[in-house]
């Protein structure tokens, strides 16, 4: 028997990571998820203004910065007691849809199909098209859409004067004055990317793909009638090179729900919920949110925290750890999250019909990510429909001073579900936690020995090359890190040595 | 024009510079470098290296047999914990012992964004992560590679601020160098090109500023500098210039400029509001005489035309 250890360095985009691993006979069995990166940003927050979180926050990720400026605003406004009016919730809705169809489409085909291109496929029927068309800085996929993801973030310029790390929804609402020209304009951008979204990546218009390709089969079916479209290319890469067969890991989702309802925004249009071991969604229940610190670089007095009066208290030396990740759990236990989880809470028929026949394999977990922005692009036209339908009423009711009150702003981010717990008291902030999606997926061992979900998915996977992973990375990038993998590895366990680093 | 060779690496930060630079206009970022001749060794999210060439990558490069032209760090330096670097960790050991590799190495050296040019995110005292810029800590000559540093080319580090950076501002520079053209750079050592100017030249508020038709809350259409925390006059940057995603900027829209171009960001002081001294900003735009400047700006509030007057102040009046 063969047994290796290896560590993986995956490049962060949300996050740095290494991913550890031991492998018995090329098959991973054991494995640890390492956040390398800390930056303690609960703790700058503690001691400013609430109001400051609408700064500080956006800037713990470059690609949803208008997420947790989301997250912030509504923390404040829970925090506060403030409703913000209809026509500022629509602007806030199309800003956060625009981020997360960015995010999407970069993801997809600028970090997940590039994997595709690489000779490591070279003697794959779908190679020369692969290279054509997704080749990292020069497929022509790659490049349109690279073009339309900047198209679509122009939305958030417009309203809100820059993407990314603008500032402009505020408690009380959004602090920008569109004009009728603007929004006139945000309508043109969204329908620009929808269109080039129903033609080159489904073959069909939104409508039709949601009212008729429900099932598997006709999944099938579709691919086959538009067979040169980015949706059919994708499947028969995921197929061929048997992503169909890996990466399920628990089959318990967690989603925070999107669009906020104008008229009751303490509701999302696309619903919030969980589903524990299968597609049975219930409500959501935030006092079940705990944080396992028990594997983390933390001190911590019990080992699982409430967000709520939680800590963060940095700890190279604490006994077990091995990342800068806290594990969230959910009444104890580890949850996906991410586009697979919104479509199993949103009981979207063709997720389900696959999860019910494959699991949440690596195929089906990106598979709702490509179509995501069906549901998002059909919102975001909605949305500015109803602004320009409702343009003139206000958008900003300034509230009164805020001073002591705890609050929660959930939403959900392109990764998942994304939670701020605030406290503050007498205009002060006094303990900020921030629970971020990857923290999720990426969560280390809990005190139950419960790995974390993307641990877990790759538990069993079996490496062909393990001079270069390649099942791994794209199981691991299937939960959308925000990465692109690189990968260390070496056949001899002494080599690997230097690579090696705390507890393991 | 001859092929120049970049690699980019990522730190102490969020990625923001990477996802801005993507929105690169005009026609696009990849298509612009290849019509700069810029070969992208390493990009951590777009590229894709077995990882064997990878290491074999940053070996060629250490030991001088890939030239490296553009350096480019994105992120903070983190030094904290303790100093021992490992808030931020490559392959378990402190990513701050790369960078100085790399650098050692690099023609020209670009820090990118806040983070990598004075610190920003988790730079100040109470900070854990204890961050640093490459050649700035705040505008403290020195930073991480110290004050004397130069790269291969005898150039600085070529420092280009912004939470996130502008893409026209790696744009410009970029061109710049590749065509061997000057590249003048200010005393905080970042391009004149691109930061020779204030974020409040071109803003479509100006109009208000120029009468004292300042807001008083948020949501109005005046000038966000004598209240609101703005601090476009104080800050160097073209983002009214050249505006962000082809559409707009901050001030024009409404949110006022947090300042995130200067050394000192992000500021300790409460972002929405402007600290004042006897009903006037602290902070007045670079190199004013306070006195003369207050009485500017009483001229010009009583000489403030009937209609923009009345447009602010019905504005201010129905919400």
């Amino acid at each position: 028997m063969t047994r290796v250890s290896l560590n993986i360095p995956l490049n962060r985009v949300e996050g740095d990571l290494d991913i550890k691993v031991v492998l018995e006979n090329n098959q991973i069995v054991d494995a640890k998820s390492i956040g390398t990166l800390y930056r303690g940003f609960e703790n700058m927050l503690t001691g400013r203004d609430p109001m400051d979180a609408l700064v500080i926050t956006p800037r713990i990720c470059g690609i949803c910065s208008i997420t947790h400026l989301t997250a912030a605003v509504k923390a404040i406004e829970s925090a506060a007691n403030i409703t913000p009016p209809a026509q500022a919730v629509r602007m806030r809705n199309l800003s956060l849809l625009a981020e997360t169809v960015q995010s999407d489409l970069r993801q997809v085909f600028l970090m997940f199909l590039s994997d595709f291109a690489q000779p490591y496929y070279k003697d794959y029927d779908f190679y020369p098209k692969a290279v054509e068309l997704y080749a990292p800085l020069t497929g022509k996929g790659a490049i349109e859409v690279l073009r339309k993801s900047k198209d679509i973030v122009k939305v958030i310029a417009i309203i809100g004067g820059q993407w990314l790390h603008t500032s402009h929804m505020v408690p009380g609402g959004i602090c920008t004055i569109p004009s009728i020209i603007d929004m006139t304009l945000v309508a043109n951008h969204i329908n620009n990317v929808l269109e080039w979204f129903e033609s080159e990546v489904l073959g069909c218009s939104i409508e039709h793909f949601e009212n008729e390709v429900t099932t598997a089969d006709k999944l099938n079916h579709h691919v086959t009638q538009f067979s040169t479209t980015h949706l059919a290319n994708f499947k028969q890469m995921c197929e061929q090179s048997g992503l169909t067969e890996i990466g399920r890991s628990y089959p318990n989702f967690i989603s925070y729900g999107v669009v906020d309802d104008p008229e009751k925004p303490s509701q999302s249009i696309i619903p919030a919920g969980v589903a524990i071991d299968g597609c049975d969604v219930e409500a959501l229940a935030l006092d079940k949110v705990g944080e396992d610190l028990s594997h983390s670089w933390y001190q911590y007095k019990e080992v699982v925290q409430s967000p709520f009066g939680g800590t963060t208290k940095p700890d190279i030396d604490a006994p077990n750890g091995y990342t800068w990740a806290k594990a969230p759990r959910y009444a104890g236990m580890p949850m996906q999250t991410g586009p697979i989880a919104q479509a199993i809470v949103n009981q979207d028929p063709l997720l389900i019909d696959l999860f019910n026949q494959q699991g949440d394999s690596a195929y089906v977990r990106e598979l709702a990510r490509l179509l995501r922005p069906i549901k998002h692009l059909k919102h975001l036209r909605q949305q500015s429909t109803e602004c320009l339908n409702n343009f003139g009423d206000t958008t900003y009711q300034q509230p009164t001073e805020l001073d002591t009150g705890n609050g929660i702003g959930i939403t959900e981010a392109a990764r998942g579900a994304l939670g701020h717990w605030l406290e503050m008291k007498h205009g002060e902030i006094t303990n900020y936690q921030i629970v971020t999606p990857t923290a999720w997926n990426a969560s280390p061992l809990d005190s139950n020995a419960q790995h974390g979900p993307w641990e877990k998915a790759i538990l069993g996977l079996k490496i062909k090359d393990i001079n270069n992973p390649m099942e791994m990375g794209h199981v691991i990038r299937s939960f959308d890190p925000c990465l692109v993998c690189t990968v260390h590895a070496s056949g001899d366990i002494d080599q690997v040595e230097k690579w090696q680093f705390g507890v393991f | 024009m001859e092929t120049k060779t970049l690699f980019w690496l990522q730190s102490g930060g969020c990625s923001g510079d990477s996802m801005s630079i993507l929105n690169m206009d005009e026609p696009d970022l990849f298509t612009q470098f290849k019509h700069m001749g810029i070969e992208v060794l390493w990009h951590p999210s777009l590229s894709c290296l077995s990882p064997m060439e990878q290491d074999q990558l940053i070996e060629k490069i250490l030991s001088g047999e890939q030239k490296l032209d553009y350096f480019c760090l994105e992120g903070n330096v983190a030094l904290g914990p303790n100093n021992s670097g490992m808030f931020d960790t490559y392959r378990g050991e402190p990513k701050k012992d790369l960078i100085a590799q790399l650098a050692a190495k690099a023609e020209y050296i670009l820090a990118i964004g806040t983070c990598a040019t004075f610190g920003g995110m988790g730079s100040h005292a109470n900070d854990e992560m204890q961050g640093v810029g490459l050649q700035f800590h705040h505008n403290e000559k020195g930073g991480f590679l110290g004050k004397n540093f130069r790269s291969a080319s005898d150039f600085p580090i070529i420092n280009l601020s912004g939470c996130p950076i502008h893409p026209k501002a790696l744009e410009l520079t970029l061109n710049l160098l590749i065509r061997g053209l000057p590249l003048e750079l200010d005393d905080l050592n970042r391009p004149k090109v691109y930061y020779g100017i204030s974020v409040h030249n071109g803003c479509t508020r100006n109009v208000s500023h120029e009468f004292k038709l300042e807001d008083t809350k948020l949501g109005e259409d005046g000038c966000l500098f004598f209240n609101i925390g703005c601090k476009g006059p104080t800050t160097r940057a073209s983002c009214n210039k050249y505006l962000w995603n082809e559409q707009s900027s901050k001030t024009r829209a409404g949110v006022p400029c947090f300042g995130c171009t200067r050394p000192d960001f992000p500021m300790p002081e409460p972002f929405y509001v402007t600290e004042k001294i006897a009903g006037t900003p602290i902070e007045l735009p670079e190199g004013i005489d306070r006195a003369a400047y207050l009485a500017y700006k009483d001229m010009a509030a009583a000489a403030a035309p009937d209609y923009l007057r009345k447009a602010h102040h019905e504005k201010t009046q129905n919400d």
